[in-house]
């Protein structure tokens, strides 16, 4: 390496075998303007701290692996350039989730979440045989940014409300879920409202908005979150007018 | 067997929104709500007790509080306008003209309110 | 050890893997279908892929025009009937991933739109703008979540098979949160756990990508095909050698040299096209092989551009100007502007090859099986003999849907006939695995896993890159050997067992130290050039059918080079010719149809 610019982070170390709490830890690394967070990481992995834990798969910002806190900041760590830290760099995993060990976290509830939401085309009967639908670009448009989610886990990190009430379905899954309710593919919408209008559903969103600003993908979350606010109101609206009119009918009945 | 993880949850405590200034102008946002409720409870007054309401609007503190509130409501506007387009899935030059319609309309429905208060009084 | 009994145990939750499960769950309704990964499904390398996936799709186009492509793509070193039945399935699948809702671009009538990819007659590569292995990936887990049947175990890094008399009878992996070995026993196990590009020091690949599906094969016999065929990616960013889809080329972009020379019309591609209309099979649009080999040789002559990175070649889309690229090629925008600092609206993408694509992998006959009964492989990992001697781009992501389809259908049927299992067998062989892991966990020594990784890595850019010959493979092969040598020093300090990276490493290290020799040997065994593989020593540099139209075997040979064998390459209805493209295929298309018509 020609350059020989040097830089010490604070990277979050935890061993759940021997420590009470995750501690920072110093690390001296080279950088040049290309550097970011993630060969960071692999340069201490393979030069100063073998036993140093991370998720990193494809490096190129669409696996959504190594999603740490920057400075208590979401970011992936391999769309974080060392040039923009110059002042000092703080590694920690992503916050609102278990800690297993180092920067690593437990993610089975996000998982879960997401599985929650059936994000899969319900309700279409047609076979390959039958050809594919017809979808016009149009009606691509109305999906299509909400099915960029890479499940990286940022919002997660960044939501508050998931930090308080850890079984808030969460941006990233109610975002999947309303994915599939706007294909016009789908007919599973009334399946996925049940967990959408749920006691951890849609509701435990209240537009804080800061998913949408870490969203590595520009997914934004955050409106996802409110038009199923929409929809759930509506539906409730509606429900109550049917109610009205079924006490009708029967009043008249009687 | 017994399992060698221990897994470390960091608890979240009720000083969270200091920690980043996007989390305090959340705050902030929601905070206006506190002078919605207090500007409804001036209006109950205005509507159960004019006179009360008469006296109570020149009271050099009633005036900082509305001076207050009428900034909160500002903020609040400007907030939501903003988060108008989340709510509507609809092609983005399609938001920029709706929020841009909604500036007017409110500019222009605060002009004419102002100038009908300015003509009464 | 924490022993689970399922049907069918699928290894890789990539592409290919997911594939197989649906199709297992299906074929096996109220089953238990295991799908084991070392990383969430969503992290599989099958999301980084970006250009298309391949299926004779419009009326002009037919499967035999994609077979004729595909064969003489692969240097007439593709099994026939397996890429017969592969072209003609296609389709199928596709049509199958767009009712699981995968987002394809569309027309504005709403049908499904293609595009031009190199080495391919027709357009016929299916696309979801530039990313279209993310939205197959994505399309493939999310449907997946559909079948009770499928039993994921995220994060389980898979160390070993379990055989009972030539049989597999299940496997045992590492569950890498808990820190703790499991058993898992089954009738069927499918490898899908993509190719081994990260032998090489340069690559387009996710770190992930080192190939353990191809060891554990090897080391239990089977054989692995083909290994000397190493795809590399004419347009990888320098350095990082992060991939620039071969679909800006389909698009419409040229490759420059530093005098902004469209250099690819000196080495068979030619004549130049007109800007801004690719033609399918000239120029831009040729094989990926002679692309990166035509680069190779610029570089000799000092044509291409001197960075800090090594010599590039120049990648300009900017007569595609804003919108198409911002329509087409988003995600290669945002790449090009985050890890090369240049907006290919404004300025060339600077590129160089990088190894991609690993053609050979796991012998399988045409149903994915190997020679280990209920034993498949499917997808990089494996070489049911699709893509010869070198791979089309866009064919390996319609490879992981129609042969993971395949061998999740076989695998459910060996299932089906499976014995009960030899419980105290199976135990025991469980046990040595243990051994030998709690061997590694306690190994003392001075050398460190990431010198290997990058002294190998670098050994095989040397000796077995784009060109080779005996005097530079020998100087690798010496190499690795070494390395096998100097890994066993490789010390793994006291630390948790939870999410211990640092042994998992090592396995991945000495694991690839083995698929590098299979790669090497069965390289300087292989005295002809052909496809990727291309010599430059005497009497090796032309294609010779007499001897070498022949898969290469590599057999594995403990503590000794691998021993290479050679089987025979089935042909049904395309006898080799010479292999060229530009003018000279136009013309050679023309005569042929000339005489099939006469």
């Amino acid at each position: 390496m020609a350059d020989t610019k040097t830089m010490t982070i604070k990277i979050s170390r935890y061993n759940p075998e021997k420590d009470g709490e995750p501690h920072l830890e110093l690390y001296t690394i080279p950088w040049s303007e290309k550097t970011v967070l993630l060969d960071a990481l692999q340069y201490i992995k393979d030069n100063l701290s073998p036993d140093l834990s991370f998720r990193s798969s494809c490096r190129m910002t669409i696996c959504g692996s190594c999603g740490v806190m920057i400075n208590g900041v979401p970011k992936l760590a391999c769309k974080a350039p060392l040039r923009e830290y110059q002042e000092g760099l703080t590694v920690e995993p992503l916050a609102n989730f278990p800690i297993e060990r180092d920067l690593v976290v437990d993610l089975t509830h996000f998982m879960e979440y997401i599985q929650a939401l059936k994000p899969y085309i319900l309700g279409n009967i047609r076979r390959p045989s039958d050809g594919p639908n017809k979808q016009t670009p149009e009606e691509i448009a109305k999906y299509h940014k909400y099915s960029m989610c890479i499940n990286c886990g940022l919002c997660y990190a960044a939501c508050p409300q998931f930090g308080l009430n850890p079984k808030f379905l969460g941006p990233a899954a109610i975002t999947l879920g309303r994915r599939y309710n706007l294909d016009s593919r789908d007919k599973g919408k009334s399946e996925r409202m049940e967990k959408i209008n749920s006691e951890n559903g849609v509701w435990g969103c209240t537009l804080v908005g800061y998913c949408s600003e870490v969203c590595p993908k520009h997914v934004d979350p955050a409106a996802a979150l409110q038009q199923c606010k929409v929809d759930s109101a509506l539906e409730f609206a509606a429900s109550v007018l049917n109610c009205k009119k079924k006490e009708a009918s029967h009043g008249n009945k009687a | 067997m017994a399992t060698k993880r221990k897994p470390y949850i960091r608890e979240v405590n009720a000083g969270w929104w200091k920690k980043l200034p996007f989390y305090r102008d959340y705050m902030l946002r929601e905070g206006t709500s506190v002078f919605a409720v207090w500007v409804s409870v001036v209006l109950l007054v205005a509507l159960l007790s004019p006179d009360t309401f008469m006296s109570l609007v020149k009271n050099p503190l009633v005036i900082i509080l509305n001076l207050a509130a009428f900034l909160a409501s500002l903020l609040h506007t400007k907030t939501w306008y903003a988060l108008v387009p989340k709510i509507l899935n609809l092609p983005e030059a399609i938001l920029k003209r709706l929020v841009q319609t909604l500036w007017g309309l409110t500019i222009g429905v605060s002009v004419v309110v102002l100038a009908l208060a300015a003509a009464s009084y | 050890m924490h022993t689970i009994t399922v049907d069918v145990a699928i290894v890789g939750a990539g592409g290919a893997g997911i594939r197989a499960a649906i199709e297992a769950a299906r074929q096996l309704p109220g089953s238990e279908v295991a799908l084991l990964s070392k990383v969430y499904p969503m992290r599989s390398h099958t999301v980084a892929a970006e250009g298309g996936a391949a299926a004779a799709w419009q009326d002009i186009d037919s499967n035999d025009l994609h077979f004729n492509d595909t064969v003489s793509g692969g240097d007439w070193l593709c099994e026939q009937d397996v890429v017969e039945y592969f072209v003609a399935h296609c389709r199928e699948e596709m049509i199958q991933l767009e009712q699981w809702g995968c987002p394809w671009s569309r027309k504005p009538d709403g049908s499904i739109n293609v595009r031009n990819f190199g080495g391919m007659k027709v357009p016929r590569t299916l696309f979801a703008a530039d990313k279209t292995g993310f939205h197959m990936l994505h399309t493939l887990f999310q449907t997946s979540l559909k079948f009770p049947e499928i039993r994921r175990l995220d994060e389980f890094f898979v160390l070993d098979l379990l055989v009972d008399d030539g049989r597999v009878a299940g496997l045992v992996a590492m569950n890498m949160l808990e820190g703790e070995l499991v058993q898992v026993r089954a009738g069927a196990v499918v490898m899908a756990t993509g190719g081994a590009a990260r032998v090489y020091r340069y690559n387009t690949n996710a770190v992930i990508v080192t190939g353990e599906g191809m060891g554990i094969a090897y080391r239990h016999g089977v054989a692995l095909r083909d290994m000397e065929f190493m795809q590399y990616h004419p347009t990888g960013l320098p350095g990082t050698g992060i991939l620039i889809t071969e679909a800006s080329r389909g698009e419409g972009g040229v490759m420059l040299n530093k005098n902004g020379y469209r250099y690819l019309q000196d080495y068979g591609l030619g004549p130049e096209t007109p800007v801004g209309h690719p033609k399918p099979k000239f120029m831009e649009l040729g094989p990926r092989d002679k692309v990166s080999q035509a680069f190779w040789h610029e570089a000799r002559k000092g044509n291409m551009v001197r960075t800090p990175d090594g010599d590039v070649a120049m990648l300009d889309v900017r007569h595609l100007g804003r919108e198409k690229i911002l329509e087409r090629l988003p995600f290669i925008r945002e790449l090009s502007m985050f890890y090369a600092g240049v907006d290919p609206i404004d300025k060339p993408i600077p590129v160089r090859p990088t190894t991609h694509y690993t053609m050979g992998g796991i012998a399988t006959d045409q149903n994915c099986e190997t020679s280990i009964k209920g034993l498949f492989a499917a997808g990089e990992c494996s070489s049911v003999g699709l893509h010869g001697a070198n791979r089309l781009g866009s064919n390996s992501l319609a490879e992981i849907v129609v042969f993971g389809k395949v061998a999740g259908e076989h695998a459910a049927a060996r299932a089906r006939e499976a014995a009960q299992p030899n419980a105290s067998l199976l135990d025991a062989q469980a046990g040595d695995v243990e051994a030998w892991f709690n061997g590694l966990l306690s190994r003392k020594g001075k050398e460190k896993w990431a010198t290997i990784r990058d002294e190998m890595g670098l050994s095989m850019e040397d000796g077995c890159g784009i060109y080779r010959s005996a005097e530079l493979l020998q100087a690798t092969i010496d190499k690795l050997a070494e390395l096998k040598e100097r890994v066993k020093n490789v010390g793994v300090g006291p630390q948790s067992e939870v999410f211990n990276t640092d042994v998992l490493s090592l396995i991945e290290i000495e694991n690839g130290l083995e698929i590098a020799e299979a790669m090497a040997h069965s390289a300087i065994h292989r005295r002809e050039s052909r496809g990727a593989h291309q010599r430059l020593d005497e009497g090796c540099t032309q294609r010779d059918d007499e001897n070498f139209l022949r898969h290469s075997l590599a057999y594995y040979n403990k503590d000794a080079a691998p021993r290479i064998e050679y089987g025979p390459v089935k042909i049904t209805k395309s006898q080799p010719a010479k292999r060229v493209y530009g003018a000279e295929g136009a013309s050679q298309e023309k005569n042929s149809k000339e005489k099939g018509n006469g």
